[in-house]
């Protein structure tokens, strides 16, 4: 059991989902609701079918996960445009089947890694080809794009950063990456012609440095070069509420209304909680609802209030386990497609782990990312069930071989 | 080839590792900075966040008369206070209140800026609202978000305003106000008192507000009181018990109202106490106890007989013949003359220099000493009189006798009057612009000399008195609520310049004026009470004369004085004397007649 069923995977998740019904509990205590006050126990019976995709994603063979990973993928996609298409205009994120919701962005991202996993793992593609980085890219902007125009900005930032993670992983040179993502950086330096002059200049090197092909160098060359133009354009031809949007959006600050309200009144309950935490079911920033949000997006402030800072210190030990184990699982994977997919899930729960709690604290935007185990939702908790599934299996398969 | 990859994807894994340790790790010492560096800050302001403190209005103290008569109460009034928090849009609150409330957006949005105290603290838009205002805006709850009401006192005046200049009327605090109170009890918007007793006592009718902590969520549910934090309960003002006799002052003023304007002063000669203070026009100062419309302002402070304006501590009149008992004070102190001495007889008529100056008796009076000079109010004997003592005496001593000051009573605004001086017409006309005879006009009361109703009421109290000018005090006694009581004492401003003879010669010159068969106020004799007064027929450059009459009584032994004046009546005989009549006769009506002693009787024609 020992040797296949690795509890430092198991355990960490177990005891993090646990943390996050109690969480729910205290979050939803001092609702006047009792549909809100009852979240707990649904939320008790989402960790019950967390653990049995689990359970059956551990013992079925992952054989059949890679032989059906691309089937997964259109199927994740054909729910995507019916999503957009039975909304009508309106916004959606779910799909309402009597008393569930399921999120298809959820299921999507699943799908995405398994398909991502299997190209680069079969392929034994050499990304020095850019070509490949390109297909890469195609498998992971098509669903991502559909989740963007939900509208979810926030799950479909997450694919990006596992094409980000799996170009890592796949074993391409530093400079390489860092190429393949200088359009994106671009968009970022070229609101002055200082940083701009000078990012172009660092591209020029790698450039030179990858020893790429003539049209491969062309095409970084004129690519940041158009983007580096275009942005101050485009940006300078925004009406002034567009700007003021991105702007909110990237500095909620600016807005101590709106979306700021938010991150003023979830920095001062974290603060707020002190050493030690404000004590179970206590703090008056939950139990008078001056936290947005609370059980979802901003499940973390609940635990700073309540439980202080040691009570974050220990949620974040219990992350930081899991992410080693995810990383060691991917690296010591018998096969490619393990260990891509290994390496994808854990980047996935690194980047929804960070982006979380750097908006609780006022670090990041607001996106809107639950909290990976901790915020309520069936739809992340069981897709992060299934990446422990998955875990284990791999896990084990090494083992075994 | 795939060695190599696996080499390098080891290296980027380790990449990978230190961004997620260093990322972690920003987490942790940004967590360690705002939860140990920064928790207290943010302690505090989430306890700040989910808690209203509720201003309570004090109630101000009451005021009663000296027989203990309620005169200004209090009443419940709906206040309306807006919580900015719960509102998303100013504009369009501002709008739809300004629709509700009668008042421009524009002003409301200057409210809601000047009482700002954070977002959660109420400002109060309107005191005293109407009924049916609170009725429609609780019906329409959900248009009106952050919308709260108090029940909060406000005053209730008499309402026929027979004192209201005693007690004047209270408004919102202003910043000038704030100026003056800067004792951090205020906040613009505050009740205080604007004028009057009202404005005088602010410090001790004000009370002190309460507090009350509620505890809200942020959707602005009220969850009730703070627990472990006690309600501040606030405490009521302290109660003013007056000098002022209510029946007294009703007569006075009600009298006074059907003569047209003017002012009526009672003062107890024994002690300064002011039994009436009455100024006619007045106004409704319940109309100040709301928030005051701007037409009802408008009407009140245009009105051209300017009914704020308080005749009987502000107006300045000359004071007529009445002066002619501060002539012949100097004439008697300096021994210019005594009751043996005489002055050219009374033709109706004297020349000085080239003018000649006329007596108001065309037939003249004939040769008359002081006495009777004083009775029968001959302008010839003054006119020679005052040339004899001279501008210079005739200032100092009338200056002595506090004219040209103010009386000092417990009101504000107080003005002093004018008593002309040399320098005075050395700075008006020139060193060389004016006559000695100046004097003439001065000494019977007319020129630039200016006295107000009170001085003339505080005068004719030292006269009675045997000489001691009191400080007149409205204010009887201040209660506390917790029932001390703080006495006002009798305060004396000054003394007399003038000995206890020379009182006497006055004196049988002022009763003379009431019971003398020649006596200029005949009319004022009154069965059973002797009373020694003098009138006034005070020339007027904007008008008809002013009636005067200012009087004493007892005159053996003075309970009170009377100083009435009626703006543009005529006589000091014909209309102030008989309205002054009425109310001694309400003061001694209940003193028994007794039967007139065979002296008095004598004297009767």
């Amino acid at each position: 059991m020992n040797k296949t069923f690795d509890l430092r995977i198991f355990l960490p998740a177990f005891i993090l989902s646990l943390i996050g019904i109690l969480l729910i509990y205290a979050a939803t205590y001092y609702s006047p609701l009792p549909e809100a006050k009852a979240l707990y126990q649904k939320q008790l019976i989402w960790f019950g079918a967390g653990l049995v995709v689990c359970a059956a994603i551990f013992f079925i063979p992952l054989k059949i996960h890679e032989a059906f990973a691309y089937v997964y993928y259109f199927l994740a996609i054909l729910l995507l445009v019916i999503l957009l298409a039975s909304s009508k205009g309106s916004a959606s994120r779910w799909f309402h089947m009597g008393p569930i919701n399921i999120q298809p962005a959820e299921l999507a991202k699943l799908a995405v890694v398994l398909a991502l996993s299997r190209f680069l793992g079969f392929r034994k593609a050499r990304l020095d080809e850019f070509r490949w980085v390109i297909i890469m890219l195609a498998i992971i902007a098509v669903p991502a794009g559909l989740i963007i125009l939900q509208p979810d900005l926030g799950s479909s930032l997450a694919f990006f950063t596992l094409f980000f993670a799996m170009i890592l992983w796949s074993g391409i040179p530093l400079n390489r990456v860092v190429l393949i993502v200088t359009p994106v950086l671009s968009i970022i330096c070229a609101f002055h012609w200082f940083s701009w002059a000078v990012f172009f200049f660092v591209v020029l090197i790698l450039i030179f440095l990858s020893r790429l092909r003539i049209w491969q160098g062309a095409f970084f060359f004129f690519a940041n070069l158009s983007i580096g133009m275009v942005t101050p354009l485009i940006w300078n031809n925004l009406h002034e509420y567009q700007k003021m949007r991105i702007i909110t959006f990237l500095d909620p600050g600016q807005d101590p209304r709106g979306a700021g309200y938010q991150i003023i009144q979830s920095k001062i309950t974290v603060g707020a909680g002190g050493l030690f935490g404000q004590g179970f079911l206590q703090g008056t920033q939950t139990k008078l609802n001056f936290l947005p949000e609370r059980h979802t997006d901003f499940i973390f402030s609940v635990l700073a209030e309540q439980f202080g800072f040691i009570g974050c210190l220990i949620v974040l030990i219990l992350f930081i386990l899991l992410f080693y184990r995810g990383f060691a699982v991917a690296l010591k994977a018998r096969n490619q497609f393990y260990s891509f997919a290994a390496c994808g899930l854990t980047a996935i729960l690194v980047f929804q782990v960070l982006i979380n709690i750097g908006m609780t604290l006022g670090l990041m935007p607001v996106t809107g990312l639950p909290l990976p185990f901790l915020s309520y939702g069936g739809s992340s908790l069981i897709f992060f069930w299934a990446a422990i599934g998955f875990l284990l299996a791999i896990n084990r398969d090494w083992q075994e071989y | 080839m795939i060695a190599d990859s696996r080499e390098r994807r080891r290296l980027n894994y380790y990449i990978l590792l230190a961004g997620i340790i260093a990322s972690m790790l920003f987490i942790v010492v940004k967590l360690f900075g705002m939860q140990l560096f920064s928790g207290g800050f943010y302690k505090k302001v989430s306890e700040q966040n989910g808690v209203r403190v509720v201003p309570i209005q004090a109630p101000r103290g009451i005021i009663t008369d000296i027989h203990g008569t309620v005169l200004v109460k209090n009443r419940p009034s709906y206040s309306i206070y807006l919580v900015p928090y719960e509102v998303n849009s100013l504009d369009s609150a501002s709008i739809h209140l300004g629709r509700v409330l009668n008042r421009e957006p524009e002003k409301i949005k200057e409210q809601i800026r000047l009482g700002w105290q954070g977002r959660f603290q109420p400002i109060r838009l309107k005191r005293d609202l109407e009924f049916e205002t609170v009725c429609y805006i609780e019906e329409h709850a959900l248009e009106f978000p952050g919308i709260i009401f108090q029940v909060e006192p406000t005053r209730l005046y008499p309402e026929n305003n027979l004192g209201s200049h005693i007690w004047g009327y209270i408004g919102e605090a202003t910043k000038a106000d704030l100026g003056i109170y800067n004792s951090g009890n205020y906040s613009l918007g505050r009740v205080i008192g604007k004028e009057g007793l009202e404005k005088q006592y602010e410090r001790y009718l004000r009370g002190q507000n309460g507090l009350k902590y509620l505890e809200v969520t942020a959707g602005g549910r009220i969850l009730g009181e703070l627990p472990g934090k006690d309600r501040i309960n606030p405490v009521r003002g302290s109660a003013l018990e007056l000098e002022i006799d209510w029946e007294l002052q009703e007569i006075a003023a009600r009298e006074l109202a059907l003569n047209g304007s003017g002012a009526v002063i009672v003062i107890d000669p024994r002690d300064g106490g002011v039994r009436v203070l009455a100024s006619v026009p007045n106004f409704d100062a319940n109309l100040f106890s709301g928030v005051i419309s701007r037409e009802v302002w408008e009407t009140v402070s245009s009105d051209s007989l300017h009914p704020l304006f308080n005749r009987s501590i502000k107006g300045t009149y000359p004071p007529g013949s009445i002066m002619k008992l501060f002539t012949a004070a100097p004439g008697l102190e300096n021994d210019i003359i005594t009751t043996e001495s005489f002055f050219d007889p009374c033709r109706g008529a004297k020349k000085f220099g080239n003018r000649v100056f006329r007596c108001w008796r065309p037939g003249g009076h004939g040769k008359l000493n002081i006495i009777d000079a004083i009775i029968q109010s001959c302008d010839v004997y003054f006119y020679q009189l005052g040339v004899e003592i001279g501008l210079d005496l005739w200032s100092k001593t009338v200056q002595d006798c506090r004219f040209g000051v103010p009386t000092g009573v417990d009101l504000p605004g107080e003005f002093g009057g004018l008593v002309p001086s040399a320098e005075y017409y050395d700075s008006r006309y020139g060193e060389d612009g004016w006559t000695k005879y100046l004097i003439l006009n001065l000494a019977i009361g007319q020129g630039e000399l200016l006295v107000t109703p009170i001085q003339m009421a505080v005068l004719f109290a030292a006269l009675g008195n045997n000489g001691i000018i009191y400080k007149p005090r409205i204010v009887a006694r201040i209660i506390s609520p917790d029932g001390d009581s703080l006495k006002m004492e009798p305060e004396m401003a000054g003394r007399l310049p003038i000995n206890k003879d020379n009182l006497d010669i006055l004196h049988k010159g002022l009763l003379g004026v009431v019971t003398d068969e020649h006596g200029t106020a005949r009319s004022v004799a009154i069965a059973g009470v002797t009373v020694a007064g003098k009138t006034g027929t005070a020339q007027n450059p904007h008008g008809d004369d002013h009636s005067w009459f200012v009087c004493y009584a007892p005159a053996e032994g003075p309970e009170i004085a009377v100083a009435v004046i009626v703006e543009n009546a005529g006589h000091g005989s014909s209309v102030a004397a008989p309205l002054a009549r009425k109310v001694l006769e309400k003061y001694f009506e209940d003193v028994p007649v007794v039967l007139d002693s065979p002296d008095t009787m004598n004297t009767q024609p």
